[in-house]
């Protein structure tokens, strides 16, 4: 194989501005401002995630979580406060940087077929057709869809089309992958092994992902550091650290003791954010 | 293996098909026989004049009837299509845009387009022009007002999405636009194309020395209901040529629809 | 918020809608007072304007707008006696509706407008032969979107309407038609337009004496420009006034079957 992703992203691995990381300050936003229905989403969020750390978001619904991830991408000028990618402030979609929504229905092109969905991007931005190929195969090998390059998606299942948006996100080699409740609408079957394709995929390209979910499970299995949310207007919680070993295993490490405790803290967490009894916890 | 039931079914709408219009064959045939009607040849009579008037004297035919009507009508729809789709584009994206000359595009789109016929005569007079200006114009709005609309109802999340992977302005438009707005655009081609063909058979019959409508006019003119019978045939054999086509350019573009 | 940037949209809307057609019109006077444009082409768009309002307040082109109007109407009314039972009955079984629709393909590719020479040899120059060209041609849509909405009803409406003991005249028009009839509507909404066209298009290729068609035939063989635009404008305003008309009567009488379309 002639491309290794690991050495490409261990070439800049000094300095603080390494490449992946993020930091939010003081994030606020508010909708239809001026109006009766003025909705004050984000009401001072500030958290910074490290070059290739899994960090996962969860708060009770309605929170803003979507609103925060726009934000921070950069589809989206928050009402006021900062973004920083790798120590560049973030005004529209950096180029180290794309997400993974949570409707795939909508979000891969029905009109093209899934390699062509997964190499349209990369035809941007000058990279040479043998590349781009080998990418795409790559990609798709990495989510287990070798065999389905020239199906459209519409012929396949919905944790297919899943696959094949985080395998577009993958080819695409950001520094910064972020992923919007991307299994919310898989059944629970499907979605416990698109967790473990992340998490291989993960382990192996070592990207750094911000994962925004609000199954409290998935959080704590996934993410090295979870980050909770208070109701609208939201802020940070509280951050929780995992130090659950990896590799992690759907049933073994869902059984453990540290796992059960961590995810009773966080479901604790969230029930107070719902309740109104949290107070802001400030950032480390 | 049995037989899918699809195949049964598929089978059985082939063999109604074949009943049908061997039916209504019949009834033309048996009524015209027993009205003895002026106006009602029976069949036999309109396919031999299809035969041997048309299809036998092919050279003069395509050169006198067939090849000037189509020469008016696809240039018309291709100069219509080329021109709505591109104004369409631009006015589906900007609302703002939209707000300015929609009004005016709804009232052009409730003139009947027979109705500028008499406008474009007094305009461009008689030649090929006027009636290439003529179907132009006709199924401009149709294919507009579509094209509008399938821009419109886009998904946002296709846009988020090109966004998200920083994909350029032109290629946006190509290849995420364009396609989503597909179905849309040719619903209005569909609807432009019948449009057009009307356009092209009055112009033809109020000021043309060529073309199926002159030659239907003729007919009329010198009593010669059989042949004026075996022009309709032509034209709605022209007509479902052309429909056909269409609807196979769509099934190839739009097959991703299926999948 | 999106509602409320919505309800502020709406007279944002026709203010830029008026702002276009003001433009457009100054525009198209300036072109000829400027003399860029000959009167030939272009009279200044305030007298083309001028001509609409004087026609409309003329008696004879009133009674030549009437006249077509009138063939349009008579037409779709028998067109619409006919082809609605028609359709009723075909469309309670499939085999009658799938013969109806080869019938239907078979006929659909011949423009009506081509039928006009042969009209106007059976049926003259007049308002007969109009009529019979607008009945045959608005006959179709109104089939075809009939047995369509006879389709579209609900197996469980009409089962449910037979558990409640309801007769097989009262099925008929409780359950069927009122289903079918948003359908129905759409069809004689499309008949409409297709009246209009073939009424106009009788009246020029056929000439005779009276019609909005004939009036514009006239106008423009004396080279009277102004007059031809201005009966161009009217047939738009007419399809205008029709089409709005309809449109509200949609939105009034068949608001269930929006939201029932909204919902699935």
């Amino acid at each position: 194989m002639s491309i290794e992703p690991m050495h490409e992203e261990s070439v800049d691995d000094s300095g603080a501005e390494a490449s992946g990381s993020l930091a939010a300050t003081d994030l606020h936003h508010v909708y239809g401002r001026g109006t009766s229905e003025e909705h004050h989403a984000l009401g001072g969020i500030t958290f910074s995630m490290n070059k290739g750390e899994f960090v996962a978001i969860v708060g009770p619904s309605g929170c803003g979580k979507t609103t925060l991830l726009r934000c921070l991408s950069g589809l989206m000028a928050p009402t006021s406060g900062s973004v920083m990618l790798e120590g560049v402030p973030v005004e529209s979609v950096p180029k180290d940087l794309t997400l993974v929504f949570q409707d795939y229905r909508r979000s891969l092109y029905p009109w093209l077929r899934v390699d062509a969905n997964v190499e349209f991007p990369l035809k941007n931005s000058g990279i040479g057709k043998a590349e781009r190929t080998e990418r795409v195969r790559q990609a798709l090998e990495d989510v287990g869809l070798s065999g389905h390059a020239s199906k459209y998606p519409g012929q396949l299942s919905g944790g297919m089309q899943q696959r094949v948006s985080i395998a577009r996100a993958l080819a695409y080699r950001p520094h910064l992958l972020l992923m919007d409740e991307p299994f919310a609408s898989v059944d629970a079957q499907t979605r416990a092994s698109l967790e473990d394709v992340l998490l291989e995929v993960w382990a192996r390209r070592r990207k750094t992902v911000l994962f925004v979910t609000h199954d409290i499970d998935e959080s704590v299995y996934l993410a090295d550091r979870v980050v909770v949310l208070s109701n609208a207007p939201s802020h940070v919680m509280a951050e929780i650290v995992v130090d659950i070993p990896r590799p992690r295993d759907q049933i073994e490490t869902k059984a453990t003791p540290e796992f059960v405790e961590l995810r009773a803290e966080v479901a604790r967490l969230i029930r107070d954010a719902g309740t109104g009894a949290g107070k802001p916890a400030g950032d480390s | 293996m049995t037989i899918s039931p699809r195949l049964i079914r598929h089978a059985k709408d082939l063999g109604l098909q074949i009943i049908v219009v061997a039916a209504v064959l019949a009834v033309w045939k048996l009524g015209t026989e027993w009205a003895d009607s002026l106006y009602f040849p029976s069949p036999n009579k309109v396919f031999a004049e299809v035969w041997n008037g048309w299809i036998l004297d092919w050279s003069n035919t395509w050169e006198d009837n067939l090849q000037p009507s189509l020469m008016r009508l696809l240039s018309g729809f291709f100069l219509a299509s080329f021109f709505a789709i591109t104004t369409g584009i631009a006015i589906g994206r900007s609302r703002t845009l939209g707000d300015y000359v929609e009004p005016i595009i709804h009232f052009v789109r409730s003139i009947p387009p027979p109705a500028l016929l008499p406008l474009f005569l007094v305009l461009l007079g008689i030649d090929d022009t006027m009636k290439i200006v003529l179907i132009a114009t006709g199924v401009f709005p149709p294919i507009l007002l579509n094209t509008i609309d399938g821009v419109r109802s886009i998904d946002p999340l296709y846009l988020d999405t090109a966004t998200a992977y920083r994909i350029s302005r032109s290629r946006r438009l190509t290849h995420v636009i364009l396609p989503s707005a597909g179905p849309k655009i040719f619903a209005g081609l569909r609807i432009s194309l019948s449009i057009a063909v009307i356009l092209m058979v009055i112009s033809e019959l109020i000021a043309a020395t060529n073309g199926v409508g002159f030659r239907i006019l003729q007919a009329q003119r010198q009593f010669k209901m059989v042949d004026l019978w075996a022009g309709l045939v032509v034209l709605g054999t022209m007509g479902a040529f052309l429909n056909g086509v269409l609807s196979l350019v769509e099934r190839r573009v739009l097959r991703w629809r299926r999948a | 918020m999106a509602s409320a940037s919505r309800s502020r949209r709406v007279p944002v809307k026709w203010v830029r809608g008026a702002i276009g057609a003001g433009v457009l019109f100054v525009a198209l006077e300036v072109l000829t007072r400027a003399e860029l444009v000959t009167a030939e082409y272009l009279p200044p768009a305030s007298s083309i304007l001028r001509e609409v309002f004087s026609l409309l307040t003329t008696r004879a082109f009133l009674r030549d707008l009437w006249v077509t109007i009138q063939a349009c109407l008579i037409g779709l009314a028998i067109a619409t006696l006919v082809a609605v039972p028609l359709g009723l009955v075909l469309g309670l079984g499939r085999t009658a509706y799938k013969a109806t629709i080869v019938v239907i393909e078979f006929l659909r590719p011949i423009p009506s407008v081509a039928l006009i020479p042969l009209a106007i040899l059976i049926y003259g120059r007049g308002t007969d032969m109009k009529v019979a060209l607008v009945v045959f041609a608005c006959l179709w849509p109104i089939l075809f979107n009939t047995i369509y909405g006879m389709h579209s009803v609900d197996p469980v409406a009409a089962d449910t309407a037979r558990v409640f003991g309801l007769g097989r005249i009262r099925i008929g028009t409780r359950v069927y038609l009122r289903s079918a009839s948003p359908f129905i509507f759409t069809g004689f909404k499309i008949a409409t337009s297709i009246a209009v066209i073939l009424a106009v298009s009788a009246e020029l290729i056929a000439g005779g004496s009276e019609g909005i068609g004939i009036v514009m035939l006239e106008e423009a063989s004396v080279g009277n420009q102004k007059t031809v635009y201005a009966v161009t404008i009217v047939t738009g305003l007419i399809g205008l006034v029709l089409l709005g008309a309809l449109g509200a009567v949609e939105r009034r009488m068949f608001a269930w079957a929006q939201a029932e379309r909204a919902v699935a």
